[in-house]
């Protein structure tokens, strides 16, 4: 799978930045997705042997051991991330808040399966958390963890404001 | 990451995921968890 992603900023801003944010959230993104899919995938693996079971009947398909082994994601911590960045000038994290949560709409903004994407009119327009949404979003696909959505927060506010 | 020419870059990354494709898929689509 891959994805072509044309972002056209209205602003200078400098590439570097981008590059390091979208350098280190993809892995982060594509390892929650990875421990998403597993965990649903093991949550149907065991409704369909408790159904079989129920039913009496002998499950047929092959045994799949899912331990875990990529999920990641909770294992993330604030220290991970400053480690990412250990001579940044960032300030520090600021808590996530519930308007940035609510802010991560991607309600709206979702692409259409029939049709191209057409990222490059949302990014790098605001000069706020909006930002923020848009560049996780942009790294989409994935799941932004709070944490690392207040860091890029905090960083995008000193590369443009600062 | 790396420059593919130009104002162009090239980001590589991949991971194994232990669940079939649809399941993947599934995941990928469901815009309104994504913040989840």
């Amino acid at each position: 799978m891959s994805y072509e992603v044309n972002v056209m900023p209205r602003y200078n801003f400098p590439a570097i930045f981008l590059e390091r944010i979208i350098g280190s959230d993809l892995p982060v993104n594509l390892q929650a997705l990875a421990c998403r899919a597993e965990r649903d995938f093991e949550g149907d693996q065991k409704a369909g042997i408790t159904e079989s079971e129920t039913s009496m009947t002998v499950p047929t398909s092959p045994s799949v051991s899912l331990d875990g082994a990529f999920c990641e994601k909770d294992k993330l911590t604030t220290g991970d991330l400053k480690e990412s960045y250990p001579s940044s000038t960032f300030s520090p994290m600021p808590p996530p808040s519930n308007d940035l949560n609510n802010s991560w709409g991607m309600l709206g903004k979702a692409c259409r399966l029939e049709r191209r994407c057409m990222v490059d009119e949302v990014h790098l327009r605001r000069f706020d958390g909006q930002l923020v949404t848009d560049l996780l979003w942009l790294l989409s696909p994935g799941f932004p963890l709070p944490e690392r959505a207040a860091f890029v927060l905090a960083v995008a506010d000193k590369v443009i404001l600062g | 990451m790396k420059e593919n020419g130009g104002v162009h870059r090239c980001v590589i990354a991949s991971i194994t995921v232990k669940a079939p494709v649809r399941e993947v898929w599934n995941v990928l689509t469901a815009y309104e968890s994504l913040p989840e």
